[in-house]
């Protein structure tokens, strides 16, 4: 690698003299060097000359490198700042907003390359036995309550099912809106269908929540799809019919119970957030807010990998906050803006967009109350199925809206 | 300086103390980026159990590390945790007395080139100051204890902390000028891992350089000096084979350990580059593909130690971080120990170019790993593309890392002998660029 002097004023000619040194560090010093029409070259002489450099190396070193070149492109990003965010913003709200267009969408859509249509031969015709069974479900559970484990059991050994119960309970942190208590007991009814010729090591489970919704049509679907099971000969591996009680909690008893495993003793443990730096330069408030800015779009970034109505909820009303968030001129609304773009503002506006969307407009008391209970709610999915919302918010979103708060607070 | 460096000891005991009795550490040891089919604990304690049953550990293709490693862990496996701690106390204690004697040998250094006034005459903001230095070893061992990296690497239990502490006590002996005991430890690094063969030349130049041997290859001294280093390293590296083959009384363990690593069997996906490349490749081309991508490793010992011979200790850190890239199976582990030295050029920062792209690579790409590796195989909603896409960039971060470094070094030796402030022929000022 050689390091060339640049004239960047350029001699009179026009000619960009170009001395390129070879070499680094030299115990001694050659003769100065001599320019010819345009390009001279100098050597020191203790040391190899290198391998000349490809053109995609010498492109992307350019751009890298060379100094010019990223002035340019600085400036010309830093005078469109303002007008990049705005249509980079306006892009990624309209393309979210264009999923619901036709051409984007499809109403149907059956991934499986194995399975041409044109093999496909429909022979489940018992939509009526599913209505019965599901009149008669209704029916049943009225009667017991909650859940008909008796009538269930009934039925599908009826059906010629392996059919065992299981009961559960589970003790909540606090008793919330739902259920009211602090300790949920329920069973589950599952039934077997056993494969003749291969090993129980694996099987298939087919199931539906009982309990907290009234379900009934998807019970009675389940029931008729196991008479129909019944009848086929050919199945390679065991299926099981699972109608779990209190929806979530029953299906993870369930499957702690088949894996013997116990998992609601691993909690999803988060980290705090780090400290904020303490060297700030003497713009400290910029510094503050280009780390809090490069750690939001991590935080986002990651966050739609997974989650990506989160991360979509998250970036439109949080990044117009963030791009605004400075302590100079109208601080006060800037304040406002930022506590009216916080998460929990933004869950309760969000419930009560829902609710007036849904035509069944709720007052201001009954939307608070569904808010805490929404909030209760994701603490206690947390403590029972380790779901990372509400860690999530609020270990990793609130900190950076704290150091945002910061920003515009800074004096 | 020793009580912080005491303070700081005792606080990263403390972290990887309160981690290892947390309920993370199943999900650490699983994580690929943090264990390799290598140094997995899990495969450790397999070959430990197979060694008591009676039946040689390399034969089921499981177990691939070193007869000396299993044997340490045949006496050692009631204290794992403290060993793992250990090593990695050990390595930031050796690594801050090798920065501490850095530092006095750069001083002599410069003082030797102002008294034969070698540096021109504006270059007062380029020299190093004591004051500048002082902090130096402890941030070099604060760099090591508390990075993310070897705290994952520790509470995993990989044995990439051995390695590491290896290495370092490598460097250690080097600094020291003891050639006797380099030689044992690169042998000791090299039997463990193969990749530290490439570490012989930094250290040939640098004990070179502290015995006041010039190095040129016409000198009968310089190849007298290479050749007893030479002959010493590889008769302690003869001398721990026949070893192992005496413990084990078998040679199964060479195709076990170097054969794996040499021709890369095992494609489980981790942070280096291998993996998906074989996974795609056909079976024809793979021979040749091995080869290049291992030539690859030590290909730039050669240009290195011609270009840095005169700053051999910059050539190590480079060496190790070309090792830590490339190397057949990487982990955080190998990332970690070449971070460690970053500290030591803090005075680069103002010919640094790109730092803050490479931080923001490095950061963001450590992040999504996780994040990747669950949508790829949990979720099932994205596949190896997304995860290699990942890996890509947090090796390409790594790479300008130390180009960036290479740059900042070279144009800081430039400007020292040519001064800060060049003059183009017609008097303008001229800036310098990287061609």
């Amino acid at each position: 690698m050689c390091a060339a002097l640049y004239c960047p004023g350029g001699a009179a000619s026009g000619l960009r003299r170009e001395v390129s040194v070879r070499g680094g560090v030299g115990w001694g010093r050659s003769e100065p060097p001599f320019p010819s029409s345009g390009v001279g070259t100098c050597q020191y002489s203790h040391s190899v000359p290198l391998p000349p450099v490809s053109l995609s190396q010498v492109a992307e070193m350019g751009l890298l490198s060379d100094p010019n070149r990223r002035q340019v492109l600085t400036n010309l990003l830093t005078r469109m700042n303002t007008p990049l965010c705005f249509m980079c913003y306006i892009a990624g709200v309209s393309w979210f907003m264009g999923l619901a267009f036709e051409p984007f969408i499809l109403r149907m859509y059956t991934s499986e390359n194995a399975m041409g249509s044109t093999m496909v031969d429909e022979n489940f015709v018992y939509g009526d036995r599913a209505l019965s069974y599901a009149r008669e479900f209704s029916a049943h559970g009225k009667k017991a309550g909650e859940m008909p484990v008796e009538w269930l059991v009934k039925t599908m050994s009826g059906l010629g099912l392996e059919t065992h119960t299981q009961t559960f309970s589970r003790t909540l942190p606090f008793p919330d809106e739902i259920r009211e208590r602090y300790m949920v007991k329920g069973t589950n009814v599952y039934g077997i269908l056993r494969a003749s010729r291969a090993a129980s090591t694996e099987s298939i489970v087919l199931s539906t929540p009982v309990g907290i919704r009234q379900n009934s049509q998807a019970a009675g679907l389940l029931l008729a799809l196991a008479s129909y099971f019944r009848g086929q000969i050919h199945w390679a591996k065991d299926i099981i019919f699972l109608f779990n009680d209190h929806d979530m909690i029953g299906m993870e008893a369930w499957l702690e119970a088949y894996h013997d495993v116990n998992v609601t003793a691993c909690v999803l443990c988060c980290f705090p957030d780090s400290g904020l730096p303490t060297e700030l330069a003497a713009h400290g408030w910029m510094t503050l807010k280009l780390i809090s800015v490069l750690y939001l779009a991590l935080l986002l970034g990651c966050i739609t990998l997974i989650n990506f109505s989160l991360g979509f909820i998250l970036a439109v009303t949080l990044i117009p906050a963030a791009a605004l968030a400075e302590p100079a001129p109208h601080r006060t609304l800037k304040a406002l803006f930022l506590i009216l773009m916080s998460p929990i503002t933004i869950l309760l506006m969000c419930i009560y967009l829902y609710h007036e969307l849904a035509e069944y407009p709720i007052t201001l008391l009954e939307c608070w109350q569904l808010l805490l209970q929404a909030v209760a709610e994701s603490i206690l999915d947390h403590h029972l199925y380790s779901s990372i919302v509400y860690p999530f918010v609020v270990f990793f979103i609130y900190p950076c809206w704290l150091l945002l708060w910061n920003v515009v607070f800074w004096n | 300086m020793a009580a912080s460096l005491v303070l700081v000891l005792v606080v990263a005991v403390t972290v990887r103390a309160v981690l290892f009795r947390s309920s993370l550490v199943e999900f650490i040891s699983e994580r690929v980026e943090v264990v390799s089919p290598l140094n997995s604990w899990k495969r450790v304690v397999e070959g430990l159990a197979l060694l008591d049953l009676g039946v040689s550990p390399y034969s089921g293709n499981l177990f691939h590390e070193t007869p000396l490693t299993l044997y340490l862990f045949h006496f050692l496996i009631d204290y794992a945790e403290f060993v793992f701690m250990a090593m990695d106390v050990i390595t930031a204690v050796a690594l801050y007395i090798v920065a501490d004697d850095f530092n006095k040998v750069v001083f002599r250094k410069q003082r030797i080139a102002f008294e034969f006034q070698k540096y021109a005459p504006d270059v007062i903001t380029l020299v190093r100051t004591p004051k500048e230095m002082y902090h130096i070893p402890l941030k070099v061992a604060l760099f090591y204890l508390l990075n993310p990296f070897t705290v994952l690497t520790c509470v995993a239990k990989s044995t990439c902390a051995i390695n590491n502490a290896v290495i370092a006590i490598f460097i250690l002996a080097t600094v020291k000028g003891s050639a006797f005991l380099s030689a044992v430890f690169l042998a000791l690094a090299a039997y463990q891992s193969l990749y530290p063969v490439a570490l012989f030349a930094p250290a040939l130049l640098y004990l070179a350089q502290k015995h006041y041997v010039l190095v040129n290859l016409h000198s009968t001294t310089f190849l007298l000096h290479l050749l007893k280093y030479a002959v010493m390293f590889l008769g302690c590296l003869m001398v721990i084979i026949c070893l192992s083959f005496f413990l084990l009384n078998s040679w199964s363990f060479i195709p076990s350990t170097y054969g794996f690593i040499l021709s890369v069997p095992d494609l489980t996906p981790n942070i280096g580059l291998f993996w998906y490349f074989f996974a795609e490749m056909f079976e024809h081309f793979r021979l040749f593909f091995v080869c290049v991508f291992q030539i690859n490793v030590f290909f730039y010992t050669l240009p290195l130690s011609v270009k840095l011979r005169d700053h051999p200790m910059f050539f190590m850190f480079v060496q190790l971080a070309i090792i830590a890239i490339f190397k057949s199976y990487p982990t955080v582990g190998d990332v970690a120990l070449y971070m460690a030295f970053l500290p030591m050029w803090n005075h680069l920062y103002r010919f640094l170019r790109n730092i803050f792209v490479v931080t923001c690579m490095l950061i963001s790409s450590s992040v999504l790993f996780p994040v990747l590796w669950h949508l790829w195989i949990y979720a099932g909603s994205a596949n190896s593309n997304f995860y290699y896409a990942i890996t890509l960039a947090f090796n390409v971060g790594q790479i300008l890392l130390v180009s960036d470094y290479f740059y900042a070094y070279i144009r800081r030796e430039y400007h020292l002998i040519e001064g800060l402030n060049l003059k183009s022929k017609d008097g303008k000022e001229a800036h310098v660029v990287l061609k």
